[in-house]
């Protein structure tokens, strides 16, 4: 195996409304930006790996023709049931580490009418067809992951003593760091009290408990550790990854409800790595809803099962100036919903030191987990190189 | 039935296949019957085209009792869909008879505040319609 690094990260800008955005172009935008980033040309690269549900984000190999990419040895289009946007990382990473590719481009655009599909816009939903829990929920009105989401705060508080203020930690600390993140939607602070007033969607399972459908996409360019020390940014080396679904694996009714694949995947992750929890400078938890980002700090092993309450010590752990900070940008609640993959370009931002006010001092490690249920993904990055 | 597709949706129907047809067949009887493997005796719910402990394909459906408790449950207070007015309770019921089988449901003929993890609750067959039963659950 190769050793792999992150040698650039790009965004487009991330907006609400008006005219119906491009994918393609947002995409694009996000792509070159990341490019320019990492100082390579089209000429560079031989791989594109991208993750969409489909409709909201271009094929790789469109991407590849407005790049000026002259052939791709390798390119996957990856289908929504993977870990998110880290994806698309995850895809590239293995290529690149085992000699498939020599630097290839990742990206996750997303449009705020996909976003919104199955959320909280009441739209027409798809037929109920196939045995999995997907499907049979909206025959009892079940529309996408919220109401499940809400079945799950209910269960972890009855399992463990969970109070609605763990869930309300993760909102409020959202928009302390996003107040100093330019890219980021919304950044008028919340207070505890907003939180717990916000529209009840599915008791107990609150407004903002729910990120915010934007238009936008990221990107990245990953590529050998030889590669990228020639490249002019600081290379963000690729610690170690890990998938993890958990056992009968199941949206609704898999063996592990509360936490899905991700305690699999936390154990798999620091198997593979040559860090420890302790390790970690920074957290970047994938926050489509609160729940899922209490998982992963769980099922990361910064603190015990259920420990969480007593960990976040009143938002003083996570918040700017805390001992582990989580989501400096916002997370998907304010900075937008990029999917997943805005997690990892952040942790690379602030390993590179380039974070501006919410800089954390002297990041070296950062944890990056992605999606819920049967579809956990993770990666450890760091700016020290050590392993193979 | 008609509907207007771009602003009254009707509200979601069973969809079955192959595999799921023995669940809902049932249930269009008021019977609620879980698949199990004819090999091992394993439940398994959603149906599968393996049994999930023994990758048997000698698969059937059997009648349990209908009762269960709540494994976790919210209140619906948004509207996701026209066809569902909130408030309503969605919930998972793990069934007494059917080791290992959770369920998706509505529980229905309650008041949503009163319902509580492991509380009992039996099985109840609504006609969402045009003579469709599904399997809902109530009270015990």
């Amino acid at each position: 195996m190769r050793k792999v690094a992150v040698s650039g990260v790009g965004y487009s800008e991330i907006t609400r409304g008006g005219i119906p955005p491009s994918p393609e172009r947002l995409a694009l935008i996000a792509a070159k930006n990341a490019m320019r980033d990492a100082g390579v040309t089209g000429a560079d690269v031989d791989g594109i790996f991208e993750y969409s549900f489909g409709y909201d984000s271009p094929m790789a190999t469109y991407v590849q023709k407005g790049l000026g990419i002259p052939n791709l040895v390798v390119f996957q289009d990856i289908m929504g049931s993977g870990p998110s946007g880290l994806a698309s990382a995850m895809a590239a990473y293995m290529a690149v580490a085992s000699g498939m590719c020599e630097t290839a481009i990742v990206y996750r655009c997303i449009t705020q009418a996909a976003g919104n599909t199955g959320s909280i816009a009441a739209v027409p939903p798809p037929p109920a067809p196939g045995p999995n829990g997907m499907s049979e929920a909206l025959v009892y009105g079940v529309q996408a992951l919220i109401p499940s989401m809400g079945m799950r705060m209910q269960r972890r508080m009855h399992d463990y003593g969970a109070s609605l203020e763990d869930w309300g930690h993760i909102a409020v600390n959202a928009r302390k760091w996003s107040a100093d993140n330019e890219r980021a939607v919304l950044r008028k602070p919340v207070t505890m009290e907003d939180y717990l007033s916000s529209r009840m969607l599915a008791e107990p399972l609150h407004l903002l408990d729910c990120d915010l459908p934007v238009n936008g996409a990221c990107a990245a360019v990953i590529t050998t550790a030889e590669r990228a020390a020639d490249l002019p940014t600081t290379p963000v080396y690729i610690d170690s990854m890990a998938f993890g679904t958990g056992s009968r694996p199941d949206w609704s009714v898999g063996d592990d409800f509360l936490f899905g694949g991700t305690i699999n995947c936390g154990e798999t992750l620091w198997e593979r790595s040559s860090f420890t929890p302790a390790d970690v400078d920074l957290l970047e938890l994938y926050d489509g809803f609160t729940h899922i980002t209490i998982s992963w700090v769980e099922a990361l092993q910064l603190c015990g099962l259920g420990e969480f309450g007593d960990w976040v010590d009143g938002g003083r752990t996570i918040n700017p100036g805390g001992r582990v900070p989580l989501n400096t940008h916002g997370g998907q609640l304010a900075e937008g919903r990029l999917h997943g993959l805005a997690h990892l370009t952040e942790a690379v931002l602030q390993l590179r030191g380039e974070c501006g006010p919410r800089q954390v001092p002297n990041a070296k490690v950062a944890a990056i987990g992605n999606a819920h249920g049967p579809q956990a993904g993770a990666m450890i990055v760091s700016t020290e190189r050590s392993g193979s | 039935m008609t509907a207007d597709l771009d602003f009254n949706p009707p509200r979601p129907h069973p969809y079955p296949d192959e595999v799921t047809a023995g669940f809902w067949e049932a249930a269009q009887q008021r019977t609620l019957a879980i698949q199990q493997c004819g090999d091992c005796g394993t439940f398994m719910h959603y149906p599968s085209a393996l049994c999930t402990n023994c990758q048997s394909e000698n698969l059937g459906f059997s009648e349990v009792s209908g009762r269960g408790t709540v494994y976790s449950f919210a209140i619906v207070r948004h509207s996701f869909h026209p066809a569902f007015t909130p408030p309503y309770v969605i919930a998972l019921i793990d069934l007494d008879d059917a080791p290992g089988v959770r369920m998706y449901t509505n529980i229905v003929d309650v008041d949503p505040e009163a319902v509580r993890i492991d509380m009992p609750v039996r099985v109840t067959f609504e006609d969402i319609g045009d003579g469709t039963l599904i399997p809902q659950f109530m009270p015990a």
